[in-house]
C-alpha cells in the first residue's frame, strides 16, 4: 500500500495532515469490515483499462434487442443477426425482463461465458446530449469529459491524475511513484491524458522491451541552457518528453521482465470469414502486456488500448452471411481477448484489481445502408468487464419505434459511467470529482462497481470527527468532536517538533458530540496540532496560533 | 508590437535558411548559401514561381499510369495503388523546386484532409485530389474551397454523395464550416458557435444535396481540367436528388436565404444546383470569420502555433483584410507575412517572442527536409521504378513511426498537429515518435537498403569535403554544420558540447592532423567515424526537430 497516496485520498479537508496514520495501525478498526477492506486493498492498487473502439461501434449488431427483433430486422435486413439457426444471436440471460432481453452477436461466446461467471455488465444506450456526428469532435468529448459544447484543454483522466499526483512531471518518477501514471498502448498520446499545462500525464508504449531498446539507442545530451524564445519553449517540451521516456523506459522494462503472464492462452485468429485485415486479434497482445506489467508490480492507474475498424459504412458483414465479416471479427476479438485477459489475471491473483470497459465515440444508425454497412448514429452500449463488478444489464433496450433522427437516443450520459469508475472504483474524494468535472454525475452514476470502498472521509464523517475553531486563534481553541461508541478520549496539543505542550483534562467519553475548550499556555505564535485519540484511532488538525 | 513592415537588405545566412525551411520543402546546403545573398523582394519572387507535378505514378506491373482513359489492372485489389500514389506525392515533395508550391500543397492537404482508404476503390480519385490542390496551391483559396465541395474524392470521403433530398447527410456541410471555412467560434448558445450555427449546417447540407461522384471521369472542371463529381440526374437536365426547398441561414450569415433558381418537372435544373453552390460560397466567404480562420491556419503553418491577442490584432486582422481585398488570392498574404519584420523576429526587442526555430517539424519536413538538405540521391521512377517504390515504401514507414500516417489521418479533421488544441504541433512529439525521429537520423547514415543494394545513404565524408569551406578546421566545420542543420544559434556551452565532447572525442582528437592524414593516405576510418558521430549527434538533438 502506498501510504502517501492513501493519506491524500483520505484526508478530511485536503490539508493532508488531518488523518495521521503514523503509529495508528489500521487493524485498530478490526471488526469493521469496510475499513478492513481498505487496509487490504488500498485504492492505489486499482487499475482501470479503457478500450477505445475507434470509428463508432455498431451497438445494435453487438447487443441485439430481442423484444424489438421485428423492427430490428426490418431496419437492417441486409446486415441483421438472425434469430434462429446455427449462428443466431446468443440470448444473454433469459431471466431478465422483456425490455432487457438482449442477444449477443454469435461471435461473442466468450463474452457470454464471462457474463455467466458474473464478470460482465452491459450498459445500454450511452451517449451525451446533442451527439456530435463528427468522429474527432465526439472522441474529444468522451476524452475531455465535457458537454457537447464544452472545450477543455485537458482530458478527464489527465485531470484525475493531476489532482492526485500534483507537480507532474518535475516530481516524478519518485520513490513512491516509480511508474508512469497512465499508459496508452500505442505510439501517440491522445487528448485523454492531457493536463491543462505541460506534458501529458501518460506515456505511450507498444512493447516495453522494444521501447527500452529504442529509447536507449538514440539521443544526445540535452542542452544545458535554453534560449528565452519560443524555440526554447519547444526544446524544453521535447526534452521533457525525452526525459519522461528515459525515466520510465528502464523501469517499464524491469517491471515487464519481473512480471509474467500465466498459462492463459491469448487468442489470435478469427476462425470464420472476414477480410485478411480483420483476421488477427488487435486487442489481445495489448491486454497481455498490461497483465504482465501489473503482475510485475506496476503502479500505473489507467491504461488505454485502442482498436480501429469500427467505422463500418460499408461491408461490415459478408454479403452472403450477416454473421461474419469485419465487424463480427472485431466482436470476436474483443470477447475472446477479454476472457483470456481475466483468466490470466485470475491465475495471477490480480483480477480483483482490474476494471475494464469499452467505449466508442458513437453508435451507428439503426437502419443499414445499401452497401451492407451503417452510418454514424448516436447512443450505443458499453461493455464493462471485471471480477469485482455487479454483473447485469443496465438500462433497457432501445425502443426502435421511437428513434431520434433514425438513431438510438441516449439513456445514460457517458459521464454517469465514468464517474462510477472515478468515485467508486478509484475511491476519489469530492475534490477530485470536482477537479475531474464530474460532480454533476455523482448522484446518478451507475452502480456497476461491486467492491466499493466507502471512502475513509465519508466513514470518518459518519463515525469519528473533529473540528477546531477559531483557526487561526489568538489564545484558545474550541474542539468539537464526535465519537460513535463510548470510549476513553485523549486530546493533546503538540508543537511542530511533536512535543506535547498541553492536554485537555478528562474530555467527555460517551458516544455523541461534545465541545471542549483548550487555552494555550504561554507559547510562541506558530503552528500547532490538536491530536484526538479514541478507540485507538487518531485525528489530527493543524491550528495557527497568532498572539 | 508585431509588425508586418517588410525587412530590407540582403537576407544573410540565417534569414535565408529560415525563409527556405518554412516556405519550401527545405533547402540544400548550397541553396542556403546562394539565397543568403538575395534580398527579400527577389526571394519572394523566386518562391512564387510555380512548380509542375512529375509524370503520374506508374503501376510496375503494367508499366503505365491508371489515369483515365488508362485503366487499372483488373486483376489487382483496390489498395495496390495507394502506396504508389503516396510515393508519387513524396517524390514530388523531394524533387520540388525552391517554391511555395509544394509547401502550400502540404498546407492544403492539412486543411482539406483526405483519408486514402475511403477513396482507394477508385485509385484515380486520390491523384485527382492532389492535382486539385496543386492547381490552386499558389492561387485562390475560395476557388479551391468551392472545387473541394464537388471533388470526387471529397464527395466520397465526407459522404457528400450520400447527401440527398429527404435524407440529409451533414458530414461534409459540418466540416466545411467547422474546419474548411469559417471555423468554430465560442459558444453563444445551444448550437450557436458565433461563426455559424446548427441551422447553417442543416441549410448548407440541404443546399449541397444531389451531388455524386463521377466514376466515368466524364465531368471535367472547365477551369482546372481535372475530373470532378456531378449533379445526379436521371434525365440529363434536372437534379433528381437535390432539395429545392428554401435554404435559410442564421444571423451569422446575415439571415441569407438561398433558393433554387429554376425548376424542371419539380426538380432543380442542373445548372441551378451549381448556382446555389456559387451563392453559398459567396455567402460563406463574405463572412470575415472565413478569412480570419484561414489566416490563423496560415500563421500556424508558417510562424508559430500560439496566437496571442497581440498577434490577432497586429497580424491576423491585417492579413485577413488583405486576403479579402485580394478576393482570396493567397500569395499577397504570404508575401506580406514572409517579408515581415515579425517573421524574422526584428519587430520586438523581447527575445521571448522570437519565432525563428519555434516550429516542430512535421515528419514530412524531417524526412524530406533531411533528404533535401544533404541532397541525397534516390532511385528515380523513370529509371528504377521498383527500387524507387521500395525506398519510398520504407520512407512511408518512417513517417508512420514518427506519427504521420500519410493520407490516412485517424480523424477526418486531419492530423492532430493542425487542429488538436491546445498543443497543436506538440502532438508530433511522443516518446515513441521522438525516438523514431532520432532513429531516422541513424538510418540516413547507415543507409536504406534493399537486400545488398543501397537505395539511399548519406556519405558524410564526401558531403563535408564538398560543402565545408575549410574542412581541416574543426571550429569552421562545426560552425558551418550547425548553421545549416539547426535553426537557432547555439550558446558556447552547447556549441562546445558538439565540437569538443562529440566531435573531438572529449577534446583529445587533433582534427587538423587527422584530416591531413586522410588527405595524404586516403585512410578514412578516423575522420569518417568522427564525422558520422557529429552529424548523428546534431540530427539527434532536440534542436534539429525544429525549424
Amino acid at each position: 500500500m502506498d501510504r502517501r497516496l492513501f493519506m491524500k485520498l483520505s484526508s478530511l479537508t485536503g490539508s493532508g495532515l488531518l488523518l495521521s496514520l503514523n503509529g495508528i495501525p489500521l487493524h485498530a478498526f478490526q471488526g469493521d469490515s469496510l475499513l478492513h477492506k481498505i487496509a487490504k486493498s488500498s485504492s492505489n492498487d486499482r487499475v482501470l483499462v479503457l478500450i477505445e473502439l475507434h470509428g463508432g461501434n455498431d451497438g445494435l449488431n453487438t447487443i441485439i434487442p430481442i423484444n424489438h427483433y421485428g423492427q430490428y430486422y426490418n431496419s437492417r435486413a441486409n446486415i441483421a443477426i438472425p434469430q434462429a439457426g446455427l449462428r443466431s444471436y446468443i440470448t444473454l440471460d433469459s431471466t431478465l425482463p422483456d425490455n432487457q432481453q438482449i442477444g449477443l452477436h454469435p461471435d461473442m461466446v466468450a463474452a457470454k461465458a464471462m457474463y455467466d461467471q458474473g464478470h460482465m455488465a452491459v450498459i445500454q444506450n450511452v451517449s451525451y446530449e446533442n451527439m456530435n456526428g463528427s468522429h474527432f469532435r465526439s472522441r474529444d468529448i468522451w476524452m475531455m469529459g465535457g458537454d457537447y459544447d464544452e472545450y477543455f484543454n485537458s482530458g478527464w483522466m489527465g485531470r484525475y491524475l493531476d489532482h492526485y499526483y500534483p507537480g507532474y512531471p518535475d516530481n516524478y518518477p519518485s520513490i513512491q511513484y516509480p511508474d508512469p501514471l497512465a499508459i496508452e498502448i500505442g505510439t501517440g498520446v491522445s487528448l485523454a491524458f492531457h493536463r491543462e499545462e505541460g506534458i501529458p500525464a501518460g506515456l505511450s508504449i507498444q512493447n516495453p522491451v522494444a521501447f527500452y531498446n529504442l529509447i536507449n539507442s538514440v539521443g544526445v545530451d540535452a542542452p544545458v541552457n535554453l534560449p528565452d524564445t519560443h524555440a526554447g519553449d519547444e526544446i524544453e517540451y521535447i526534452m521533457q518528453i525525452e526525459k519522461q521516456a528515459n525515466n520510465y523506459a528502464e523501469r517499464l522494462k524491469d517491471v515487464y521482465m519481473a512480471g509474467s503472464n500465466s498459462g492463459a492462452v491469448y487468442p489470435d485468429l478469427y476462425p470464420y470469414i472476414a477480410p485478411a485485415s480483420a483476421a488477427h486479434n488487435p486487442l489481445a497482445p495489448q491486454l497481455k502486456i498490461i497483465s504482465r506489467l501489473i503482475s510485475g508490480g506496476i503502479g500505473t492507474k489507467i491504461f488505454i488500448c485502442r482498436i480501429g475498424g469500427f467505422d463500418t459504412h460499408a461491408n461490415q458483414v459478408e454479403s452472403n452471411n450477416t454473421t461474419m465479416g469485419p465487424h463480427a471479427a472485431l466482436l470476436y476479438h474483443i470477447s475472446t481477448a477479454m476472457k483470456a485477459f481475466y483468466e490470466d489475471l485470475q491465475n495471477l491473483g490480480l483480477a480483483d484489481r482490474v476494471l475494464s470497459m469499452t467505449f466508442s465515440e458513437f453508435g451507428r444508425r439503426v437502419a443499414s445502408n445499401g452497401s451492407y454497412g451503417t452510418d454514424h448514429g448516436n447512443a450505443a452500449p458499453m461493455l464493462v468487464f471485471g471480477t469485482c463488478i455487479n454483473p447485469g444489464v443496465y438500462g433497457t433496450n432501445p425502443n426502435l419505434s421511437q428513434l431520434q433522427y433514425g438513431n438510438v437516443p441516449m439513456q445514460f450520459d457517458y459521464r454517469q459511467v465514468f464517474t462510477s469508475a472515478v468515485k467508486d472504483w478509484f475511491n476519489s474524494s469530492d475534490e477530485a470529482i470536482q477537479a475531474v468535472k464530474f460532480q454533476d454525475f455523482v448522484d446518478n452514476r451507475i452502480d456497476y462497481v461491486q467492491c466499493k470502498i466507502l471512502s475513509t472521509s465519508e466513514l470518518f464523517k459518519e463515525n469519528f470527527k473533529m473540528t477546531c475553531y477559531p483557526n487561526p486563534t489568538q489564545s484558545s481553541v474550541s474542539i468539537d468532536y464526535l465519537i460513535q461508541n463510548d470510549s476513553e478520549v485523549h486530546i493533546e496539543i503538540l508543537d511542530l517538533t511533536s512535543r506535547v505542550i498541553g492536554t485537555v483534562e478528562k474530555p467527555p467519553s460517551q458516544a455523541g458530540s461534545h465541545t471542549v475548550v483548550f487555552q494555550f499556555p504561554n507559547v510562541a505564535s506558530g503552528t500547532y496540532f490538536v491530536r484526538l485519540r479514541a478507540n485507538e484511532a487518531t485525528l489530527t488538525e493543524k491550528i495557527m496560533l497568532n498572539h | 508590437m508585431a509588425s508586418l513592415v517588410p525587412i530590407s537588405g540582403v537576407l544573410g545566412l540565417q534569414r535565408a535558411a529560415h525563409l527556405l525551411r518554412r516556405a519550401t520543402m527545405g533547402p540544400s546546403v548550397s541553396e542556403i548559401n546562394t539565397w543568403a545573398n538575395m534580398t527579400i523582394q527577389s526571394a519572394i519572387v523566386a518562391l512564387m514561381q510555380p512548380d509542375s507535378l512529375q509524370p503520374f505514378p506508374k503501376d510496375p506491373n503494367t508499366g503505365t499510369d491508371w489515369i483515365y482513359p488508362n485503366v487499372i489492372d483488373p486483376n489487382q485489389i483496390n489498395n495496390v495503388w495507394s502506396p504508389y500514389t503516396k510515393s508519387w506525392w513524396l517524390e514530388n515533395m523531394r524533387g520540388s523546386s525552391l517554391s511555395l508550391h509544394a509547401r502550400m500543397m502540404w498546407f492544403y492537404y492539412t486543411h482539406f484532409p483526405m483519408i486514402m482508404t475511403r477513396i482507394e476503390w477508385k485509385p484515380q480519385f486520390p491523384i485527382d485530389y492532389l492535382r486539385l490542390i496543386h492547381f490552386y496551391a499558389l492561387g485562390n483559396y475560395k476557388e479551391l474551397a468551392k472545387a473541394m465541395c464537388i471533388d470526387n474524392a471529397m464527395l466520397i470521403h465526407l459522404d457528400g454523395r450520400l447527401n440527398i433530398k429527404g435524407s440529409p447527410q451533414e458530414n461534409f456541410g459540418r466540416e466545411f464550416l467547422e474546419l474548411f471555412t469559417v471555423g468554430k467560434g465560442s459558444i453563444q448558445g445551444p448550437g450557436n458557435y458565433t461563426s455559424f450555427s446548427e441551422v447553417d449546417v442543416q441549410a448548407l447540407t440541404k443546399l449541397l444535396t444531389g451531388w455524386g461522384e463521377d466514376s466515368t471521369f466524364q465531368s471535367i472542371d472547365p477551369v482546372t481540367n481535372i475530373p470532378r463529381g456531378k449533379v445526379k440526374s436521371s434525365d440529363g437536365v434536372s437534379a433528381s436528388q437535390h432539395d429545392v426547398s428554401q435554404k435559410s441561414f442564421s444571423s451569422a450569415f446575415s439571415n441569407t436565404s438561398i433558393q433554387t433558381g429554376s425548376i424542371i418537372n419539380g426538380n432543380a435544373s442542373i445548372s441551378s444546383v451549381s448556382t446555389e453552390l456559387d451563392e453559398s460560397i459567396d455567402m460563406i466567404f463574405n463572412s470575415i470569420f472565413t478569412a480570419k480562420h484561414f489566416c490563423r491556419r496560415i500563421y500556424r503553418e508558417f510562424v508559430y502555433y500560439k496566437i496571442t491577442p497581440e498577434i490577432e490584432t497586429d497580424i491576423i486582422d491585417p492579413l485577413a483584410a488583405l486576403l479579402v481585398s485580394n478576393n482570396f488570392q493567397v500569395m499577397p498574404v504570404l508575401e506580406m507575412l514572409l517579408s515581415s519584420e515579425h517573421f524574422y523576429d526584428v519587430d520586438t526587442p523581447a527575445t521571448s517572442d522570437n519565432n525563428i526555430g519555434a516550429i516542430i517539424k512535421s515528419p514530412v519536413d524531417l524526412v524530406i527536409g533531411t533528404m533535401r538538405l544533404f541532397n541525397l540521391s534516390v532511385p528515380l521512377p523513370s529509371s528504377a521504378l521498383t527500387n524507387h517504390y521500395n525506398l519510398f515504401g520504407q520512407l512511408e514507414s518512417q513517417l508512420s513511426l514518427q506519427g504521420l500516417e500519410l493520407f490516412e489521418p485517424l480523424d477526418v479533421a486531419g492530423h492532430d498537429a493542425y487542429f488538436q488544441e491546445p498543443h497543436f504541433q506538440r502532438n508530433w512529439i511522443s516518446a515513441n515518435y521522438l525516438a523514431n525521429r532520432y532513429k531516422f537520423a541513424e538510418y540516413i547514415i547507415s543507409g536504406f537498403n534493399s537486400g545488398s543494394s543501397v537505395l539511399m545513404k548519406l556519405d558524410v565524408l564526401s558531403f563535408i569535403a564538398n560543402q565545408v569551406s575549410n574542412p581541416s578546421d574543426a571550429q569552421v566545420l562545426v560552425s558551418e554544420l550547425v548553421a545549416w542543420l539547426l535553426p537557432i544559434s547555439l550558446d558556447t556551452t552547447r556549441f562546445d558540447y558538439f565540437k569538443n565532447d562529440v566531435f573531438l572525442n572529449l577534446g583529445v582528437l587533433n582534427w587538423t592532423s587527422e584530416w591531413q592524414n586522410y588527405q595524404n593516405t586516403s585512410n578514412e576510418i578516423v575522420v569518417r567515424t568522427q564525422l558520422e558521430l557529429l552529424i548523428l549527434a546534431l540530427m539527434q538533438s532536440p534542436e534539429y526537430q525544429l525549424y
